[in-house]
């Protein structure tokens, strides 16, 4: 797989003619162009002939009571982000395959033993306020992260000691340390700005709203009110105008609202969790109405390793033993999200990372879990819970955040498996603040939580879990050798040094098990063939299907054509 | 109460044109409670709420499954013979859920009433009562968090609970619900506090809180037992509306967690009325039967309620000639 | 001398509400950048808590100085940036929800208070008689259905099955609020469902509060003389007895409308409509303190407002009032 950057700066350059190739390949998917329909809407009769006459479509990315006059794209917590439709970063790494798209940078190279990387930027790109944008503008940008840390929400300036250009149209970044993985970070996840607008803002630009976005993506602000604003196609686009003519976001407060919407076919692109889709949903036009949950993380059930008794790895193997991951498929996540593997990768999106001979499924197998624990010396009390040599109970508290209740009802399930072999769980549902305060101070016996939804190696998502201080390390795990490991595959481009740390990693997490993968976290996306095709699916996953993907977004945008 | 010494005096002759509620009535709720139960209106309050009771209190032998056996059971079934009110999204049966949920919400609600009542009196009567600093403060106290806005309020409190169980609810409910009743019991004690019967004990020597325990608290036993019908139906809204929001555990069966499971679960738009109803309606029921029950009270303990007497024909026939001399 | 022990009364009350509502929030577990990542369900990298807490202006600034800084702020008017909807102004926030909220919640208060008090009127007029035992029980029915539940039953019903109306939203997408006459059917077209489940459940109250009312007037001798005068009955219960009784239930009226400025949080989120009530739930859950702080603001002081007004209004109705409760 062409997964490394090096590789990836020399050959797998995605032009925007690959990215509509792609597309075609997509193609396949659109066998489902039976006019007709079930007519929910009366706007798609008409034949399009231009783009301009192609239906809009109606999106619910994120679930809110209201939308406010805020397009500022570093603003963490605003709901409805423009990162994708109107700003773009310089390149994006797909998270559910190896792809990379070239934005605003068409080139990536290292140099200076892998500390400098060198972009190049696209010519001929407009804002869309018809001015010219360059490589000054890239430039500006990262400076203006640097000066304003509460720019930064990436922490791109903790890696980063410089930001330069270089000739015309290139920029240079320089790299305190090797950290090639997270150059992705910095390269495709900072939203590049104007600097003919964004030098004029007075004070700290986090505080600014930016009502009128001047971006680079292919579509700009057109009408905005408290319930409902519209995105429309932007002329200037580099990349040509977009199929769909206009964007369409309403605000809905709830899922249960956002359900209903979604069945009644009034949502065209969602990325809502519901219960029994293909009744609810699918059934009712099963030509058009479509849905794809690619794995993206792992859930995990995640324990404390400092408490002694959870330290020991026989309780933890007998624990994974014990759990029936397909009754939490089933029951707990409706069959969405597939059992776990035991390697700590996502499968099958890093299936090329995976360590030849690695077993690939977890079994259940309850003996085995009981006479793993009576080798240890915990023994069965009169209640039927074990009972370690020095006297303590195999007791734990289970956590989960209240109200998810899918995780709530998994929380269930694995009591309920682990008392099968003499292990007692208390299920507790805190709210969520706190059950991430108890995260992030270790304070707690068991724990559910996924990893994070990042990077297109699996470098990222073991780092934050296993690498000792890291913030998600919740477990607090300390292995000098995956730490070795992960320190090698950050400070080389060259694949098959990266695959020999990943094969170590996964080989250890097997053994030690460090948190117990329970099943795959999924991405929710609903949409709807009746206008356009060209979605991600099972057989093109090209980018995150979720419309709530900052930048991917507007990948699966670009990629849609008219149905008809 | 009625065991209550009686006062020692009871100048009633000393005020004989004011209507009989100012004259010192004797603590006779017993007597009332027997006229309530005459009143259709509440006794049928009465039946309902004995109804639940009784489900609540025989909940485990009511019960046809497993309550916490969850997922064992094929989902979304209609009500059947062997499922009575079908089973949930989830896999469990909801007749067991609901009568389960019964005893909960109803134990939460009558915690809330009591905790509730307990300090509305505590507060209301002893600073109406006694007037002057205690009073301003607990006066004041109560303005401030008359203002609050409540729900809100509740789910902030709420919050600091980390895994709120039903106790946890109780209390915040309990603990928020007082001031309006307060005020109330606060403004019928400070109409005692110069009653001649009162300013008679007061002078006999007795204490403060002798004399509100026998002279007071007994005259407002009406107003008390219409407080507490009230705050069982807060508790009971309440319950439901927290849990609804996803506030506190989910895995006690709740007339409100079943209502929130039923929504998250979509029951509504998969057709499965039978989940979403019965704990809806059996709110409905309680509520309805606890306000009936007030009403009866209400009706009962208020002279100016009780059914006009007829007047003779001939006082009517001297008030219109005497209304016509008036002239018009 | 009254009024003013009265204003200042109010304006201390005010200064502890806003104490109050600055406490509680800084109170709470945790804070709003844990909420974030949290809520994030793993989308927010925790690396980017150190830029979340610049923008948020979360610092460890010592209690009383950031209670200073809050009180300056408020005098000049400033209400703080939010952090849900960061970087927008509280202010810019409640200006788009509140009047909404005002729209619905206060039409439907309004509504609820004619209606229920017309019926009582004549419920109390004719006691007992068949629109009495019909109204009745069906009003105290009403009003014992869980308002969200009743909401959820007519949005499944009359909006997703039916299709009858509107499933959210307080006007058509693509429309902007404007005053012609098609937009405004828009807006009462779209408030329908939220308006029915809101006044159906709230018109029992009133109803009994005024027939409970009533029937003491209309026990009263001035009533009787004036029935005996041989007025006509309509003029009699409208302009003698009705008059007197609404008195109470006007002041419950200026309260309500107080308590409708906090909106309905839940008729709100079942509805997707964009009020206050909604808006100050997701900010005490996502620990959104300035929003929080600045709804709770403007609801307690609109309530102390209506307070002091009822107050004064009292005063000036009954002389007695003053000099009685000037202790208070």
């Amino acid at each position: 797989m062409e997964g490394t950057l090096k590789k990836l700066a020399a050959t797998a350059v995605v032009s925007t003619a690959a990215v509509a190739l792609l597309a075609g390949c997509g193609g396949q998917t659109s066998s489902s162009n039976a006019a007709g329909g079930t007519g929910n809407g009366a706007s798609n009769n008409a034949v399009q002939t231009s783009s301009s006459s192609n239906p809009p479509l109606t999106i619910l990315a994120e679930e809110s009571s209201s939308w406010t006059d805020n397009f500022n794209p570093y603003a963490v917590a605003n709901l409805q982000t423009p990162n994708g439709t109107i700003y773009e970063p310089l390149f994006y790494f797909s998270t559910t395959s190896s792809k990379v798209y070239n934005l605003l940078g068409t080139a990536m190279q290292w140099s200076n033993d892998n500390k400098t990387l060198t972009v190049t930027v696209r010519d001929g790109v407009k804002w869309n306020d018809g001015q010219p944008f360059s490589a000054k503008d890239v430039v500006f940008t990262y400076n203006l992260l640097k000066q304003y840390p509460s720019l930064d929400t990436q922490a791109v300036w903790k890696a980063l000691s410089d930001v330069k250009q270089v000739g015309s149209n290139q920029v240079e970044f320089d790299f305190k340390s090797v950290q090639v993985p997270f150059s992705q970070i910095v390269v495709g996840a900072v939203p590049i700005v104007p600097e003919h607008i964004w030098s004029k803002i007075q004070g700290d630009p986090s505080k600014w709203t930016d009502p009128n976005p001047v971006g680079t993506g292919p579509y700009m602000l057109d009408k905005f009110n408290a319930q409902t604003y519209t995105l429309k196609a932007n002329p200037n686009y580099w990349g040509g105008t977009p199929a769909v003519p206009e964007l369409i976001y309403p605000a809905i407060s709830s899922a249960q609202a956002a359900n209903l919407q979604l069945t009644s076919g009034k949502l065209d692109w969602a990325d809502e969790f519901l219960q029994n889709i293909d009744k609810l949903y699918v059934s009712k036009d099963p030509t058009n109405r479509h849905y794809f949950f690619p794995p993206v993380a792992d859930l995990n059930l995640v324990p404390n390793l400092k408490n002694p008794l959870l330290a020991n790895t026989a309780v933890r193997q007998a624990m994974s033993l014990a759990i029936d991951r397909q009754q939490i498929d089933n029951v707990g996540e409706f069959g969405y999200e597939k059992p776990s593997n035991p390697s700590g990768l996502v499968l099958p999106n890093e299936q090329d990372w995976l360590k030849p001979g690695l077993s690939t499924t977890f079994t259940v197998d309850i003996a085995k879990a009981n006479a793993l624990l009576d080798q240890a010396g915990f023994k069965k009390g009169a209640d039927g819970i074990r009972v370690s040599p020095s006297g303590q109970k195999l007791s734990f508290n289970l956590i989960a955040p209240n109200g998810w209740t899918d995780w709530n009802e998994d929380e269930t399930l694995i009591a309920q498996d682990l008392k099968q072999i003499g292990i007692q769980i208390n299920v507790q549902e805190p709210q969520q603040t706190d059950w991430s305060n108890a995260l992030l101070n270790h304070q707690f016996d068991l724990a559910l939580e996924s990893g994070l939804f990042a990077g297109n190696t699996p470098y990222q998502g073991f780092r934050n879990t296993l690498y000792p201080g890291m913030q998600q390390n919740y477990e607090q795990y300390d292995n000098s050798v995956v730490a070795k490991a992960l320190d090698q595959f950050a400070s080389t481009t060259d694949p098959s040094t990266q695959k020999q740390a990943m094969y170590t990693v996964e080989a250890q997490f097997e053994k030690d098990l460090p948190v117990i993968p329970l099943v795959y976290a999924a991405e929710w996306s609903q949409y709807s063939t009746k206008d356009y095709t060209g979605w991600p699916d099972a057989s093109n996953p090209y980018v995150d299907p979720s419309p709530a993907t900052a930048f991917a977004d507007a990948i699966v945008l670009m990629n849609l054509k008219p149905a008809h | 109460m009625s065991d209550q010494p009686q006062a020692p005096v009871q100048p009633a002759a000393s005020q004989p044109a004011l209507p009989q509620k100012i004259r010192r009535p004797r603590p006779q709720w017993l007597q009332t409670l027997a006229r309530v139960f005459r009143e259709p209106k509440a006794l049928i309050g009465f039946i309902i709420l004995a109804l639940f009771i009784l489900i609540a209190i025989f909940a485990p032998l009511l019960a046809t499954h497993d309550p916490m056996q969850e997922g064992a059971l094929p989902p979304l079934q209609p009500p059947s013979k062997q499922f009575l009110f079908g089973t949930t999204g989830y896999g469990d049966d909801v007749f067991t859920q609901w009568v389960y949920a019964t005893r909960t919400s109803l134990s939460i609600g009558f915690q809330v009433a009591v905790i509730a009542t307990a300090l509305s009196v505590i507060l209301g009567v002893y600073s109406g009562f006694k007037g002057g600093k205690v009073d301003a403060v607990v006066n004041w106290v109560t303005q401030v968090m008359l203002v609050l806005p409540g729900y809100p309020l509740i789910i902030m409190i709420s919050s600091y609970i980390p895994n709120a169980g039903s106790e946890a609810i109780v209390w915040v409910l309990g603990l928020t619900s007082w001031p309006g009743a307060a005020r109330m019991k606060r403004a019928q004690a400070m109409t005692y506090r110069t009653r001649d019967f009162v300013l008679a004990a007061k002078l006999g020597g007795f204490s403060d809180f002798r004399n509100m325990l026998a002279e007071v608290f007994p005259n407002m036993m009406s107003l008390v037992f219409n407080t507490f019908i009230s705050m069982i139906s807060w508790g009971i809204f309440g319950e439901a509306f927290l849990r609804f929001l996803g506030i506190g555990s989910t895995h006690t069966p709740s007339w409100g967690n079943m209502l929130n499971q039923a929504q998250n679960g979509n029951a509504l738009m998969q057709g499965a009325w039978w989940w979403f109803i019965p704990p809806g309606l059996s709110i409905t029921l309680v509520i309805l039967s606890l306000t009936l029950i007030n009403y009866g009270i209400d009706e009962v303990s208020n002279p100016r309620l009780q059914k006009p007497l007829k007047l003779p024909k001939a006082l009517r026939r001297k008030l219109q000639a005497a209304a016509g001399e008036e002239g018009m | 001398m009254y009024y003013i022990k009265k204003l200042g009364n109010f304006i201390l009350l005010v200064w502890v509400a806003i104490t109050l509502n600055f406490l509680l929030p800084h109170l709470m577990p945790g804070n709003p950048m844990e909420a974030l990542v949290a809520k994030s369900q793993g989308k927010i990298d925790p690396v980017v808590m150190h830029a979340l807490a610049l923008q948020f202006g979360i610092n460890n600034k010592p209690l009383w100085q950031k209670y200073i800084d809050y009180m300056t702020q408020l005098l000049h008017g400033n209400l703080g940036v939010s952090i849900t909807y960061y970087p927008v102004h509280v202010s810019t926030i409640i200006g788009q929800s509140l009047p909404w909220t005002i729209i619905l919640v206060g039409v439907t208060t309004v509504l609820a208070f004619l209606i229920g008090t017309l019926i009582g009127i004549v419920a109390a007029w004719r006691r007992n008689k068949l629109f009495d035992s019909l109204m009745g029980p069906l009003w105290m029915f009403m009003g014992s259905v869980p308002q969200f539940w009743l909401a959820l039953l007519l949005l499944y019903y009359f909006g997703f099955q039916l299709g009858w109306f509107p499933q959210m939203h307080s006007y058509s997408a693509g429309d902007a609020p404007s005053f012609t006459w098609r937009f405004l059917g828009d807006a009462v077209w779209h408030s329908i469902l939220p308006g029915f489940a809101l006044l159906i459940t709230t018109i029992g109250g009133w109803m009994l509060a005024m027939r409970n009312n009533m029937i003491q007037v209309v026990s009263d001798d001035f009533v009787a003389f004036a029935k005996a005068r041989g007025l006509r009955p309509w003029t009699v219960m409208m302009s003698y007895a009705a008059r007197n009784a609404v008195l109470p239930s006007v002041t419950q009226f200026a309260i309500a409308l107080g308590y409708a400025v906090g909106g309905q949080i839940l008729i709100e989120e079942i509805f997707s409509y964009p009020g206050i009530g909604y808006q100050l739930s997701q900010a005490v859950i996502s620990q959104d303190y300035p929003l929080m702080q600045g709804i709770f603001l403007i609801i307690a002081v609109v309530m102390l407002f209506v307070n002091f007004a009822v107050d004064i209004l009292y005063a000036r109705m009954d002389p007695r009032v003053g000099t009685e409760e000037a202790s208070a």
